[in-house]
């Protein structure tokens, strides 16, 4: 799907079929900021990274590996996934939780959005992949095509919708298209 | 990265942001405010200090998520439950189990009991500090972190919370209606792709 159609789906919406008063390149980078934050949620396409472990360390920060990465998806250490478990509970396994040697990565949480640490450490220094939702690209023109599968170009226009009525001062539906986005941004857990 | 991009989608927004330069002040708050939703974490460490319980965190910002001594992470206890077992607490030495902020300044903590040794030398041979290099009974810190710039996909929360707040406060363009929505929307957004 290209981003051409969506544009003026959301022009129709907002009742400036013509983009007279919101230009079609305002709506159209609002799209394409729509697109990024949704999939920073629901992650619908992934970056991924190799991730150098160093002997004994844990705790790996993401700023420079993928630095626009907004969610850690997955794992992998060869063909097998580590298994995600919020690393808020490790301390009720095991308080010296963090000095744990084994022969494998097994567990990963994110810390914060920009930090991952894994368990238990390694005396060696090894190979994961890292899978994170991307910043998708920008939308610089009509013909650029839409990441977001076809099932969450609803929302996605949705959510567009609600910052050019924004940008058009035109409030009293806003609160309409935020109760709407939301009931459409509930469902998209199921896409993808 | 986004301060540029948030700063030109609130000129997007019709602000103008030549004549109100105050704009970037409610940036550089923002970016506060994020230390404290968990967007940048880091692991710091400190040295400990025989006879030594008090510290303060290497980072003057953001919530302290876990602090590790030696090879055990602290419990966080309360001054009451301390109270309770030993009045005494504060002069009882040994390996530190836990740690206590209650009655501290603001990023500071005090370890219980009192480390009986002193933290190894901070001299990182391998180039490792957090792994092979880990110095011996020191404390290790998870803390949010301050940064001057976010990623790209919180350009639109972030612009609409400084919209909110520049249309909210006194003056010749106050607009509290548009200030209420961009506030709703943006904090809609915001718990959307920050929320687990």
């Amino acid at each position: 799907v290209k981003a051409g159609p969506l544009v003026d789906q959301v022009l129709e919406r907002i009742r400036d079929p013509q983009g007279s008063i919101t230009s079609r390149d305002f709506v159209r980078a609002r799209i394409s900021d729509a697109q990024r934050m949704l999939n920073a949620k629901y992650a619908w396409t992934l970056d991924s990274a190799t991730l150098v472990t160093e002997p004994k360390r844990i705790f790996y920060p993401l700023t420079n590996l993928l630095p626009e990465a907004s969610r850690v998806r997955f794992i992998q250490q060869g063909d097998r996934n580590l298994v995600m478990a919020p690393w808020s509970t490790w301390f009720g396994m095991r308080r010296g939780w963090q000095r744990v040697v084994g022969p494998a990565f097994v567990q990963w949480s994110p810390v914060g959005r920009d930090m991952i640490v894994l368990w238990p450490s390694m005396l060696t220094s090894e190979s994961l992949t890292v899978l994170a939702a991307r910043l998708t690209d920008a939308l610089d023109a009509d013909d650029d095509e839409m990441e977001a599968p076809d099932d969450a170009l609803a929302a996605v226009v949705d959510l567009a919708t609600a910052l050019a009525l924004l940008k058009a001062r035109d409030l009293a539906p806003i609160s309409e298209a935020l109760a709407e986005l939301v009931t459409r941004t509930k469902a998209l857990a199921h896409v993808g | 990265m986004s301060q540029a991009g948030v700063l030109a989608l609130v000129d997007a927004y019709g602000f103008d942001l030549d004549a109100h330069p105050q704009v970037e002040g409610f940036y550089a708050d923002l970016m506060w405010d994020a230390a404290r939703w968990g967007v940048s974490t880091s692991v710091q460490l400190l040295e400990s200090v025989r006879g030594d319980g008090e510290y303060r965190t290497p980072l003057d910002e953001g919530a302290i998520h876990a602090i590790f001594y030696d090879d055990v992470q602290l419990s966080p206890t309360r001054l009451q439950s301390l109270e309770a077992v030993d009045a005494d607490w504060r002069s009882v030495i040994g390996r530190p189990n836990s740690y206590i902020r209650e009655d501290q300044n603001a990023h500071e903590f005090r370890v219980y009991p009192v480390p009986d040794e002193s933290s190894v030398d901070f001299s990182f041979l391998f180039g490792s500090p957090l792994g092979h290099d880990f110095p011996a009974r020191s404390l290790g810190i998870v803390q949010g972190e301050h940064r001057d710039d976010l990623p790209a996909w919180l350009d639109v929360p972030l612009a609409l919370q400084i919209l909110a707040r520049e249309y909210a406060r006194e003056s010749d363009h106050r607009d509290p209606a548009f200030a209420k929505a961009c506030k709703d929307l943006g904090d809609h957004l915001l718990a959307l792709v920050l929320g687990a």
